[in-house]
């Protein structure tokens, strides 16, 4: 028996075209009878950010990438910042669900989130962090 | 031992989405105290859903939890239906009344699940909740002490203590204690706040205590249940309360305004030359004592 071969199934192959209109264009809208503006293309997603206005290396900006990150004074945590007050892992920022957490890796002088000392915490954007003498401005991204 | 604590719902009356209330969050009260491996939950406002589903996610054996209810008003039933956990089979949860036979808290959350106000009868729900009292407002959960205090709140309601190898935390929402007060004024004195309150709190490493109010605020609500936020700070004060964790934000207030509120609080700690740290409760924030 000849085994199927799935190329058999198969439509004739069309060219395919990324619709990415460069100019709005007017579209019939039918139920008022009038002509309006389609919807603009969504932005691009933008990664959520640190940017860090206090401490050691400041003003300076981590763009985080991934899902999980390690802050600390350590050269294996994923963002270090070289200041005596950090632990070597000090903080950990994750993102559960689409939402921003961060939480203290028993760190020696803490986690304070707008000036509250905390062990964890969900993250909106503008929220201040501070590590010791590190104060870090989250930016949620979108 | 450490404790944990985590505010899953900070709101007063009702739930507030939207832009104006994301920071401190919209959703009524529920509070998570984890003390090694026993849960406590004080109060099933909305906020009992998100703790519902964080639980099932983190949990890998059978849930087993403790339940106070400060009172049955809604704020602080209405997400009962929605915690999931509940539904689970292998789910315990013990819901306590202030003295045997007190049936009272279980069969309010029961009551809210009948047909005429709730789809979904709490005899469908598949775990266990089982009725538990504390022996004339005390009890022990393994080695954590709780006790338990009458307020000042239309119908009545109470606040909860619960104490673990000299660590305190102290839960006490919908309690007017201005009502208590030989009379209502903006001062900077010291209010004369019930002792049996003062005793209640003393020394407590958190007290999670109702502030609704500002000072304006509450001159419109007198008599509705709860308390200025200045007046809890002067409790808190009186009673040598390390951290105090404002809660029970107004509806109506904003973002910025329960900042404001904050703020008058933190002012007033320094004007009385004391030292209580005071922030204001917010959705998501968990606080580790110890």
């Amino acid at each position: 028996m000849i085994p199927d071969d799935p190329k058999s199934h198969a439509l004739p192959e069309e060219p395919t075209e990324e619709f990415l209109p460069d100019e709005p264009t007017e579209v019939a809208d039918l139920t008022v009878g009038r002509t309006v503006e389609p919807l603009a293309p969504a932005p691009p997603i933008e990664p959520c950010k640190l940017e860090q206005i206090r401490g050691p290396g400041a003003p300076k900006t981590f763009v985080i990438r991934s899902e999980d990150v390690i802050i600390g004074r350590s050269s294996t945590a994923d963002i270090q910042i070289e200041c005596a007050d950090l632990s070597r892992h000090h903080m950990r920022l994750k993102i559960i669900d689409g939402v921003h957490h961060c939480e203290d890796k028993d760190s020696k002088n803490g986690l304070y989130l707008n000036g509250v000392r905390a062990h964890s915490a969900t993250l909106i954007d503008g929220d201040l962090i501070q590590l010791g003498e590190v104060l870090l401005i989250f930016r949620a991204g979108r | 031992m450490r404790i944990f604590v985590k505010f899953w719902g900070v709101r007063g009356s009702i739930p507030t989405p939207g832009p104006s209330t994301r920071r401190y969050g919209g959703n009524t009260s529920c509070y998570e105290i984890r003390i090694g491996d026993i849960l406590i939950i004080c109060d099933a406002g909305t906020g009992i859903r998100p703790l519902g589903l964080d639980l099932l996610k983190r949990s890998p054996n059978a849930i087993e939890g403790h339940m106070f209810l400060s009172h049955a008003h809604w704020d602080h039933i209405q997400g009962f239906p929605f915690f999931l956990p509940a539904y689970e089979e292998s789910t315990k949860l013990f819901v306590y009344g202030l003295s045997t036979g007190d049936d009272r808290p279980h069969d309010l959350l029961s009551g809210q699940m009948q047909t005429d106000y709730f789809p979904v009868s709490f005899r469908d729900l598949g775990g266990q909740v089982i009725p538990s009292y504390l022996e004339n407002f005390q009890g022990q959960i393994g080695d954590i002490k709780v006790r338990a205090l009458e307020q000042i709140h239309p119908g009545a309601s109470h606040a909860y203590s619960f104490e673990h190898d000299e660590r305190r935390v102290v839960y006490m929402t919908d309690n007017e204690i201005d009502q208590a007060l030989p009379e209502i004024k903006e001062d900077d004195e010291l209010r004369p706040v019930p002792p049996q309150m003062v005793d209640f709190v003393q020394g407590a490493d958190l007290l999670i205590a109702d502030g609704q109010y500002t000072e304006d605020e509450y001159l419109k609500k007198v008599g509705w249940g709860h308390a200025r936020a200045t007046t809890v700070t002067d409790l808190a004060i009186a009673g040598n309360v390390k951290r105090l964790a404002i809660t029970h934000h107004d509806p109506m207030q904003s973002d910025q305004e329960v900042d404001a509120k904050i703020a008058v609080c933190r002012e007033r700690v320094k004007k009385l030359g004391a030292n209580v740290e005071v922030f204001g409760a917010r959705e998501g924030l968990e606080i580790r004592i110890g």
